[in-house]
């Protein structure tokens, strides 16, 4: 339903101005200015199907200038889905304008040869390493360059030492009916295999049969969110293909934006087979709370009695929060771990400002917003903050202080195994 | 026409990155929530009001349209630019500049939104009352230009109970004070009064001198049901005139009532027709008394129901569902016509008898719901722009409902402003003689008609109702 002129303009349409999703944007909140609130968005969204605005260098940053985090969806009493529609806008831009050269256009491209590129990425872990400290060391020459690009990767956590796929099987065999197939996603594969790899013991405690297909690919949310409509139908095709006829339950996925995007991919494909399987298959995705909870066997994993006591406070990601209201199983499966005690902030954190790719076109705000996030958590007395997505994974590792770690939930599960 | 010169002077006042001028950055400025599109040439945010009394001195000058914007969620058009000009938006004005709780006052730049001044003031033991719906996102200077209500005007008053003194760039440029810092004050004309509720047409309000009361200790919320809506309507009055003194008493209608069903915390039974919302303040001991009475005195209404709100939050659920009926009134129909008229109490029941009648007659939904306590019900007439007969039938309806809210003593608009949308009826409450004075008056604070023009008395003054 990408692209379609009209029908963006209809649903942009059933905004009525009441102006109650400026309660809720961060970025109303740091800017308070209409064009970031979706109130504004919107408004533009209408104009530019209706031809009445042309698609200008101002209107691409404006459209840039969003978290798609659903906020204002969840506020909104017309359930005007803004982060879809921003998408589209996005997508409508790009085609009227042509590329234009950016580094989330970078990302994007290296996200079709993510299956190759990232196994291979650890070998480049030293020179990343080298960048970061060049880069936090004041290096004038790559600030005037690549400003966007310097935020960055001064913020991205390390690369992990060994990729997911070459730590992980193929296949985890079970002992029960259970059967499921593990997407691994970028992030996982890259920079936190210990999140996927902790699932994998759940998995095998709980006797499930895990089929981890080789070379996977990346999920193709960061190139929908660029507006790289083209690359994430391609990315979407590949997952099909080699998800679509495997045996199993479930497609089961430790990253909230993975899933949430995976769920929706028929959205990419508005008529025709690829839609149809598309439709079928999001049925069968699963994030990984969701699925424990939702299977029940939580209640098998007999976990150590007596562990060692910590308090933890949940981060939720926009994907889950908002995109799939998965809210209560991450705290479920948490809370029945021994010794935890799940920690509730006192002011609402709406999301921690990496989205999709605003981390990467808007560093300064997204830093902005994510050491908010941050300072709030800081304040609770936890000592871990954990969360399920890897991109706020990426972002809070990068702006945590040392005593507050941060942790994706399944670790805080195995480890209490 | 602002030409490039005179927006360079405005750019010298406010700085560049206060300035916005861009078709895009335009076109977010050119609707409030009445939801109608008329793009300004220019959008200024003034940091200072030494730099909205140049903003004003250079619109004076070189006779360009400057239209005030808080928030822009009023709902007649107020913050519109009908006529083009600049739009001055007082969001970087958003300091809470004192809460005094030697003096139970507040003082406050006018980009305040309301719902922060309410807890910077319950953080210090005192409650700001008013509460329109749309509290959490609305700003206080917008609040004192329409002289908004909300739920606890049933005890507490509106704005104007609450605005001591107002410091204002008039249209020439020239700063006045008005009011007092006192709990009195009758020196010279009530300019204060003259100018809460004046939509922006006098003056910009820079600085607002608030009175606080003490934070009540303790708030009860109850929904009562009943299966007929007369029952509900005439219980209203009842209520008062019992001396039960809530401090919030709303009414919703089962339209209202559909709207919002799967927001609130209870399974409302299929049978009911009407809703009433109450609370009662005050000391823990007192709330507990007055539930009691409050309780027994609906069922002896012939309430179905009445439900206590069991915790902070479920009180808080009913309340954010009474403050999304506007927005959600929109699943009914895609357009809405929607008036906040006022009749006396006692005569609740006429009007909301009447407005049913007409719905049947125009063979259109009309929901009612609102602050019925202070007699003020929002009509909400339904209907899809893009049928003919809809849109006719709309048209007609509004007229129909001033005629019976005048028959019945009542006044057009209890909170929302004449803004835009109101404006070609005022001529069905205002005499002739009173709209001309007004005119004089507004000529008297602004010769050249710079301060938002078009609203309320435009065009010109209407022919009184026969
Ligand atoms: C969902 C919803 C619920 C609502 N519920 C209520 C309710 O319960 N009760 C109620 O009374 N209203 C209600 N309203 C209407 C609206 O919120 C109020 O009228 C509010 O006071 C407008 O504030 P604002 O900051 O948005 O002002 P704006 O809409 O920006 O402006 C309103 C008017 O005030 C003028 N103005 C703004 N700031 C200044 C200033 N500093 N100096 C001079 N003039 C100025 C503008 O020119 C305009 O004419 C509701 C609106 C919505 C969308
Ligand atoms: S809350 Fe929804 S309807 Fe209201 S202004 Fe925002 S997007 Fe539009
Ligand atoms: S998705 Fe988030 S950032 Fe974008 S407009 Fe909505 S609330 Fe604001």
């Amino acid at each position: 339903m990408i692209l379609d002129p009209q029908q963006v303009f209809s649903e942009a349409g059933a905004c009525i101005r009441c102006g109650a999703c400026m309660e809720v944007c961060p970025l109303y909140q740091l800017t308070g200015q209409e064009t970031t609130v979706a109130r504004g968005k919107l408004s533009l969204l209408q104009a530019l199907n209706r031809h009445e605005l042309p698609p200008s260098q101002r209107l691409q940053e404006i459209l840039e200038f969003c978290l798609l985090c659903g906020a204002c969806t969840e506020k909104c009493t017309a359930r005007v889905s803004t982060p879809e529609l921003v998408k589209s806008g996005r997508a409508a831009m790009r085609q009227r304008r042509g590329r234009s050269w950016s580094p989330a256009l970078v990302l994007t491209a290296l996200s079709l040869q993510a299956e190759r590129v990232l196994p291979n990425l650890s070998a480049a872990g030293p020179l990343v390493k080298r960048l970061k400290s060049w880069v936090g060391g004041n290096s004038g020459l790559l600030w005037r360059l690549w400003p966007a690009l310097t935020g960055l990767v001064g913020r991205l956590p390390s690369l992990a030492p060994r990729p997911f796929s070459r730590s992980a099987p193929h296949l985890l065999p079970g002992r029960g009916r259970r059967k499921i197939a593990f997407f691994v996603g970028c992030g996982l594969e890259a920079l936190f295999p210990q999140a996927g790899l902790a699932f994998l013991q759940l998995c095998q405690r709980l006797a499930i049969e895990v089929i981890i297909p080789p070379r996977q690919g990346c999920c193709g949310l960061l190139a929908h969110s660029a507006g790289e409509v083209e690359t994430a139908r391609e990315l979407a095709r590949r997952f099909l293909k080699q998800f679509e006829t495997l045996p199993v339950d479930c497609i089961v996925t430790a990253c909230a934006s993975c899933s949430y995007h995976l769920k929706n991919l028929a959205r990419l494909f508005p008529s025709g087979r690829e839609g149809e399987s598309a439709f079928r298959l999001a049925a069968k995705i699963r994030e990984a709370s969701e699925y424990l909870v939702e299977t029940e066997t939580i209640n098998n994993l007999n976990f150590l009695p007596g562990f060692r006591s910590q308090s933890l406070v949940f981060h939720d990601p926009c994907h889950l929060r908002r995109g799939q209201r998965i809210v209560e199983p991450p705290r479920r499966l948490l809370a029945a771990a021994p010794g935890v005690e799940v920690l509730e902030p006192e002011s609402v954190v709406t999301c921690c400002g990496q989205g999709g790719i605003f981390g990467i076109c808007h560093p300064e705000t997204a830093g902005l917003i994510g050491r908010e996030a941050v300072t709030t958590y800081c304040g609770m007395g936890a000592t871990a903050l954990v969360t399920a997505c890897s991109g706020c994974l990426a972002q809070l590792t990068g702006l945590a202080p040392p005593e507050l770690r941060v942790r994706h939930f399944l670790e805080i599960l195995a480890e209490s195994l | 026409m602002i030409n490039p010169q005179v927006l360079q002077k405005v750019q010298d006042v406010v700085g560049a990155p206060h300035l916005l001028t861009s078709q895009e950055d335009r076109l977010c400025y050119a609707y409030d929530a009445a939801n109608l599109l008329h793009v300004p040439e220019a959008v200024a945010f003034p940091g200072s009001t030494e730099e909205v009394a140049s903003l004003l001195r250079l619109a004076n000058e070189y006779r360009f349209p400057v239209v005030p914007r808080g928030a822009g969620t009023g709902t007649t058009g107020g913050a519109v630019a009908v006529q083009g000009g600049l739009v001055v938006v007082t969001t970087r004005l958003n300091r809470i500049l004192e809460i005094d709780t030697d003096n139970f006052l507040a003082v406050v730049e006018p980009g305040v939104i309301t719902g922060h001044l309410k807890a910077a003031a319950a953080k210090e033991g005192l409650y700001y009352p008013p509460d329109p719906s749309s509290a959490s996102f609305c700003t206080i200077g917008g609040n004192v230009a329409e002289n908004a209500g909300g739920s606890a005007a049933v005890k507490y008053g509106v704005t104007r109970d609450y605005v001591l003194g107002l410091k204002v760039v008039l249209p020439t440029g020239q700063i006045i004070d008005t009011g007092v810092k006192t709990a009195k004050g009758v020196v010279g004309y009530d300019l204060t009064r003259l100018l809460v509720g004046s939509e922006g047409t006098l003056g910009i309000i820079t600085r607002i001198i608030l009175r606080l009361v003490t934070q009540p200790a303790a708030r009860q919320t109850l929904l009562a049901g009943f299966s007929d809506i007369s029952r509900a309507t005439q219980t209203v009055g009842r209520i008062l005139k019992a001396r039960l003194g809530p401090c919030a008493l709303e009414f919703l209608d089962r339209a209202s009532l559909e709207c919002v069903r799967d927001l609130l915390p209870f399974d409302i039974p299929p049978q009911t027709q009407a809703l009433l919302l109450l609370e009662v303040d005050g000391h823990p001991h007192d709330v507990r008394d007055r539930v009691e009475s409050m309780d027994s005195f609906c069922r002896g209404q012939e309430a179905a129901f009445v439900l206590a709100a069991a915790s902070a939050p479920e009180a808080e659920k009913l309340w954010q569902a009474r403050k999304l009926l506007s927005p959600a009134s929109f699943k009914l129909k895609p357009h809405k016509l929607s008036e906040d008229v006022v009749v006396p109490i006692s005569l609740i029941p006429d009007l909301v008898a009447s407005i049913e009648i007409l719905s049947r007659e125009l063979d259109l939904p009309i929901m009612c719901f609102g602050h019925a306590g202070d007699g003020n019900i929002h009509v909400n007439v339904m209907y899809d722009q893009q049928q003919d007969r809809e849109r006719q039938a709309a048209g007609q309806a509004v007229e129909k409902i001033f005629t019976v809210v005048r028959e019945l003593g009542g006044t057009l608009s209890g909170e929302h402003g004449v803004g835009l949308t109101k404006s070609p009826y005022i001529g069905m409450e205002l005499s002739e003689a009173a709209i001309a004075l007004s005119l004089r008056l507004k000529k008297a604070f602004d010769p050249n008609n710079i301060m938002n023009p078009g609203k309320i008395f435009s065009p010109p003054a209407p022919p009184p109702s026969p």
